[in-house]
């Protein structure tokens, strides 16, 4: 039993992430309105085969529901800025990206690996965290945007 | 009284160990850290056949898996 404690404490007081996207707001620096709209959040790196596969299917999502009041947000951390600015460029990335190389965002986010994305619903409140990108998988999370697009803010 | 003292103290050796062992989870490298150790040249053998063939033997005749590139070591992708 105390082993458990042991192996259980740390993640207990890893904290879940923060329960609006106000830090992600202000990151943005006004840019970007959020407001009213289901924000999927997405923790990347440039080195990280599994984030750089998520990018067409992050797009295709983007295409698809911009219109519907969909808002995706790519963090980076990349602690080299032109490494992550090349991949951007190569890929012809067209999403909002916040560079975040100190990783303050991530360390606030208590992220444990990468890609790690984070769903805010239209009202603005946290509703889910998904650590992992496999393509042929997003049943589940496009599901639950397609979920979260339909509900009304209050 | 004595039975007290010695529920006392075990709570407080409890209560320090749980905290030796929480102060652990805040070392080594951080996700977002791992941009170096993510390089093949990290890898601890460049030949990705070889690599894929030794994951097979520790799965099937070991029933143990990772400790390579994922849950721990190389670029703490999925």
């Amino acid at each position: 039993m105390l082993l458990t404690l042991f192996i259980m404490l740390p993640s207990a007081f890893g904290g879940n992430p923060p329960e609006t996207w106000a830090a992600i707001d202000s990151a943005l620096g006004g840019k970007i309105d959020l407001k009213d709209k289901v924000v999927y959040v997405d923790f990347w790196a440039s080195w990280c085969p599994p984030c750089q596969r998520s990018f067409p299917w992050m797009e295709k999502l983007l295409a698809g529901h911009s219109k519907d009041g969909l808002q995706i947000v790519a963090i980076n951390l990349d602690k080299d800025h032109a490494a992550a600015q090349k991949f951007l460029d190569k890929h012809k990335v067209d999403l909002p990206v916040i560079f975040d190389s100190t990783g303050s965002l991530a360390k606030l986010y208590s992220i444990e690996s990468m890609p790690t994305s984070i769903l805010y619903g239209r009202d603005g409140k946290f509703r889910s965290r998904h650590e992992g990108f496999v393509v042929g998988e997003t049943a589940e999370t496009d599901s639950l945007i397609r979920q979260l697009l339909g509900e009304h803010s209050k | 009284m004595r039975s007290r003292l010695r529920f006392a103290i075990l709570g407080l050796c409890s209560a320090v160990l749980m905290l030796s062992a929480s102060g652990c989870a805040t070392m080594g490298v951080e996700a977002w850290e791992r941009d170096i150790l993510a390089k093949p040249e990290m890898q601890s053998s460049n030949e990705a056949l070889d690599r894929s063939l030794d994951d097979h033997i520790y799965f099937s005749k070991e029933a143990s898996s990772g400790g390579r590139s994922f849950g721990g070591g190389g670029c703490g992708c999925n």
